[in-house]
């Protein structure tokens, strides 16, 4: 299976075409480069799923369950929706990491595997999620080693990381929330931003953000373009919290990604009772590559992926000549396939705002949760090597017992 | 809403069972030793085993080791080997030896469950202490209250025939 999957991977990424480096003109930012990636080719049909984001604009509810490594999905809407690894929850209690990308299936409820990253804020039982953000890579590569080397990050260890993460970043905040990371930094997250625009057809980023490469690819361009202000954010706040004046060449693009292909074959498979019939997710770790993989109906719905490349890096003010003749070179002579995926994707695009719209008035009640699809309580990551119970039955009955006004 | 006394009710099969468990003794054998161990490798593994097993497993972060069932063995072993120790130190005879086996290690198995279900809880404004520090005694007391029980309708069984006589 982890063979089939890196084959797999290694077919998607011969399709992919790596863009032009985009870089901040004007040395605000000497410690970030994204390098674009697209599709070679783009079938005329938009996705039928949404992003998280705006899934709670249109009626999708998540709510704390008040057991810190679940949140509570109901989804209304007739479509799914890409729950993504690299979104934090946030509402009126413990902010949340979702632990492994995953596809919340169309008008169930179910439950989504997450871990706390606001470890002195309580949860709120039935307190709603009300919002996203990005979160922060450094805390997300560990989350994404952890479930590839135990099937669940163990929540003591994700509060350190964020603790360590936090100290390094010099916004600790009374509750230790990830997020604070992102407030100390939001101005220059927004206006800096720009030095990195989204171009059509974009299904993919890799962005080079001192010796690291982070990079996340989509099935779909509109998917992509939904997530990238959180992308962009998730990979451009570690260039103020870890400053340095190098990226990584565009040499070493091509074998990141031979790199992924080659380790996701000692992927592990992420189970959750509740979500596996929509989806299959996979986690990887090792030689310094931490991915994870999403894959729906064989298809590659997301890819999130981190790589250090010690010694490889070199300073962005060497690179800028190079930067801008591949800049030159793209517009002048850019692939032929690239002129269809733009008008591809203008199409798409517009079927798939007209979709979005749709959804916006239209949503219709969930249907209750079948004897397949478990409460939180019943729900667990299938692997078992995090703290799991002798007896999962035993383990819930401590849970109720020990838990006061509980409904 | 589940009060104290509610969630305590939702208990009454495992509390009513370790009643069962005292009155059965006394009906064996109403030798004190043999209730005391049971009762006390019962709460023992519960309240101590059974924690540290967890603590071992996971603050090492040794969890994922043979696939993520090493918990299994290390319950396993760490209430053998204290069973052993005790064993050695204290002589039991082979009765006693066996019901302390058998106790440690269910304690140590509830122990171990319940240590996951307080973690799970630890942030949670609603987690009951008074109940987590409250539960394994009633588990004990009430293997006493059944030893006890058995003991109190015999000697009102006695008194009443010989009353009546």
């Amino acid at each position: 299976m982890s063979l089939t999957l890196s084959k797999n991977l290694t077919s998607h990424f011969e399709q992919l075409v790596i863009g032009p480096p985009l870089y901040e003109r004007h040395g605000k930012l000497d410690t970030m480069a994204v390098y674009p990636l697209f599709p070679s080719q783009l079938s005329p049909d938009p996705p039928e799923i949404l992003t998280l984001t705006e899934a709670l604009q249109r009626g999708m509810e998540l709510q704390d369950t008040g057991v810190i490594s679940r949140v509570h999905v109901e989804n209304p809407l007739p479509t799914a929706v890409l729950a993504g690894e690299s979104e934090l929850l946030m509402g009126q209690t413990q902010q949340r990491s979702i632990q492994f990308s995953c596809l919340l299936p169309a008008q169930k409820k179910s439950s989504l595997p997450v871990n706390c990253v606001e470890e002195g804020q309580p949860t709120v039982p039935q307190a709603s999620f009300t919002g996203a953000d990005a979160c922060p890579w450094p805390v997300r590569t560990f989350k994404i080693e952890q479930l590839a080397q135990s099937g669940e990050p163990q929540q003591y260890w994700v509060w350190e990381q964020v603790k360590t993460y936090l100290t390094e970043a010099g916004s600790n905040t009374p509750t230790r929330d990830i997020r604070a990371a992102l407030d100390k930094h939001s101005y220059q997250l927004q206006t800096l931003s720009d030095a990195f625009p989204h171009q059509a057809g974009q299904v993919g980023a890799i962005c080079s953000v001192g010796s690291n490469l982070y990079m996340e690819l989509f099935s779909d361009p509109e998917l992509f373009e939904d997530r990238y202000d959180q992308i962009l954010r998730s990979a451009m706040v570690e260039a103020f919290v870890r400053p340095s004046d190098d990226v990584v060449p565009p040499e070493a693009i091509g074998a990141f990604l031979n790199q992924i292909a080659h380790v996701s074959q000692h992927s592990r498979i992420m189970n959750s009772r509740s979500l596996k019939d929509t989806s299959r997710s996979m986690a990887f770790s090792r030689g310094g590559v931490n991915g994870q993989v999403l894959i729906s109906q064989n298809r590659l719905i997301h890819l999130s992926a981190h790589q250090k490349c010690p010694g490889q890096s070199r300073p962005l003010a060497d690179l800028r000549s190079s930067f801008d003749e591949a800049k030159s070179a793209w517009s002048q002579q850019r692939p032929p396939s690239m002129d269809d995926v733009e008008k591809t994707y203008a199409r798409r695009r517009q079927r798939y705002s007209a979709f979005k719209s749709s959804l916006r008035n239209h949503p219709t009640p969930p249907s209750p949760p079948s004897a397949l699809e478990p409460e939180p309580s019943q729900d667990a990551v299938g692997n078992t090597a995090g703290p799991q119970p002798l007896s999962p039955a035993l383990r819930d009955f401590f849970v109720a017992l020990f838990t006061k006004d509980r409904v | 809403m589940a009060s104290f006394s509610q969630r305590l009710y939702s208990a009454r099969t495992s509390l009513g069972g370790c009643f069962v468990a005292g009155v059965l003794i006394a009906l064996w054998n109403p030798a004190p030793r043999f209730i005391f161990t049971f009762t006390i490798g019962l709460t023992a593994g519960i309240l101590i085993l059974g924690p540290y097993a967890a603590a071992a497993l996971y603050a090492l972060r040794i969890g994922h080791i043979w696939g993520g069932n090493l918990r299994w063995p290390i319950c396993i072993l760490a209430t053998l080997s204290t069973v052993f120790l005790l064993d050695y130190m204290l002589r039991w005879s082979q009765p006693q030896f066996w019901i302390a086996t058998f106790t440690a290690l269910v304690g140590t198995a509830i122990g171990h469950d319940a240590t996951l279900a307080t973690l799970e809880l630890r942030s949670n404004p609603h987690l009951d202490l008074r109940m987590v520090a409250v539960f394994p005694l009633l588990i004990g007391l009430a293997v006493l209250a059944g030893y006890s029980s058995l003991g109190v309708l015999s000697g009102m069984y006695t008194f009443a025939t010989s009353a009546l006589r």
